[in-house]
């Protein structure tokens, strides 16, 4: 059975050389090439490829968002993201949106032969260097503990404080105690600071004083 | 202004030490405060905080007539905030005495990197200083 490709990136070269690449192996076929996400996205919807090959960097929408909104409304779809881009910053949100593969321009081509065919499989595939990091995230998750800056800054907040007295206790920007904030409501689940106290008295983080 | 950094020094350290000698110099307290878990960032990052430092510091000196100075490094899990904050005579904010040029070049080095500058003062309460900088979650 012949796996067919979708191809999203905003460079011609890549796109044609992506495509050149694939067609030469006698079971992959190249079934439409997208300069941008919102092509990759009608094309997907159009030709429901086997595979899609998805740029993260790209204009109209960018790779992120037509992963989104592929998942959206093909749950099916196997995304595999082709980037030049490592970050973590790159990486995790991307696996979020449901990208099933990351792989990194500098991939020899068996490896992404290989990785193409996985995917048609249902299997994921990383670049070597990206799965280190997945893995690395999973061994040290990432702590919902307050650090103990953020356990001082509720404490104010506890006792009453405004933003603009906790800064000026701790000599900080009133931004930043803000920043502080954002961190805190995440950490603890919460949209307000009432919220953050509450609960944050509940789990004896903090103690009325 | 060179930053001063010593070869193989961390951040803290670095801006320790220019607040240390920058301290000696004009006879003013300066404290350095860390807070969350520091962790060695881009280099262009750490020079420009480094640097955006040394700009505040010379901002203190020339208009602030401060007694006491914290600076204070925030590492949060995907930001970072670099607070420097004096006890000197602020200014109004909508009549800026002058003080529009250093505060413009650091503006542009934070906002060349991705970040924001805000800068907090009221006549007679000091002025505080803050670069807030987007940092990769760490894994």
């Amino acid at each position: 059975m012949t796996i067919q490709i979708l191809i999203a990136d905003d460079h011609p070269v890549v796109r044609s050389g992506l495509m050149a690449l694939l067609n030469s192996q006698p079971d992959f076929e190249v079934v439409a090439a997208a300069e941008n996400g919102e092509t990759a996205v009608s094309l997907s919807l159009a030709h429901t490829p086997d595979v899609i090959l998805m740029d993260l960097q790209m204009p109209v929408l960018d790779g992120l968002a037509a992963i989104r909104q592929i998942r959206a409304r093909q749950p099916e779809a196997r995304i595999i993201v082709l980037t030049t881009y490592d970050t973590d910053a790159d990486i995790l949100p991307a696996l979020k949106a449901g990208a099933t593969g990351y792989l990194l321009k500098d991939v020899p081509p068996e490896a992404l032969f290989d990785a193409v065919q996985s995917a048609a499989r249902g299997e994921v595939a990383y670049a070597p260097q990206v799965a280190a990091k997945i893995t690395r995230r999973l061994i040290n998750t990432p702590a919902q503990t307050l650090s103990s800056r953020e356990v001082e800054v509720l404490e104010l907040a506890s006792q009453g404080n405004s933003n603009k007295a906790i800064a000026s206790k701790l000599h900080i920007t009133e931004a930043t105690v803000k920043s502080h904030f954002v961190h805190i409501f995440t950490k603890l689940g919460v949209e307000d600071r009432t919220s953050a106290v509450t609960i944050a008295l509940k789990r004896k983080i903090i103690r009325l004083t | 202004m060179r930053p001063q950094r010593l070869e193989g020094a961390s951040l803290v350290e670095s801006i320790e030490g220019v607040a240390a000698r920058w301290s000696a110099e004009n006879r003013v307290r300066v404290e350095t405060a860390v807070t969350g878990s520091p962790h060695p960032l881009d280099e262009s990052i750490e020079t420009a905080l480094l640097r955006i430092t040394q700009e505040a510091l010379h901002n203190i000196k020339k208009h602030a007539q401060a007694r006491d100075v914290n600076i204070t490094l925030s590492y949060m899990p995907d930001l970072l905030a670099l607070d420097i904050a004096d006890n000197g005579q602020g200014f109004n904010k909508s009549r800026q005495n002058g003080r529009g040029f250093g505060l413009k070049t650091m503006r542009e080095r934070t906002e060349e990197l991705g970040g924001t500058l805000t800068i907090e003062s009221e006549l007679g309460k000091g002025t505080a200083v803050a670069v807030s900088l987007p940092i990769a979650e760490e894994i």
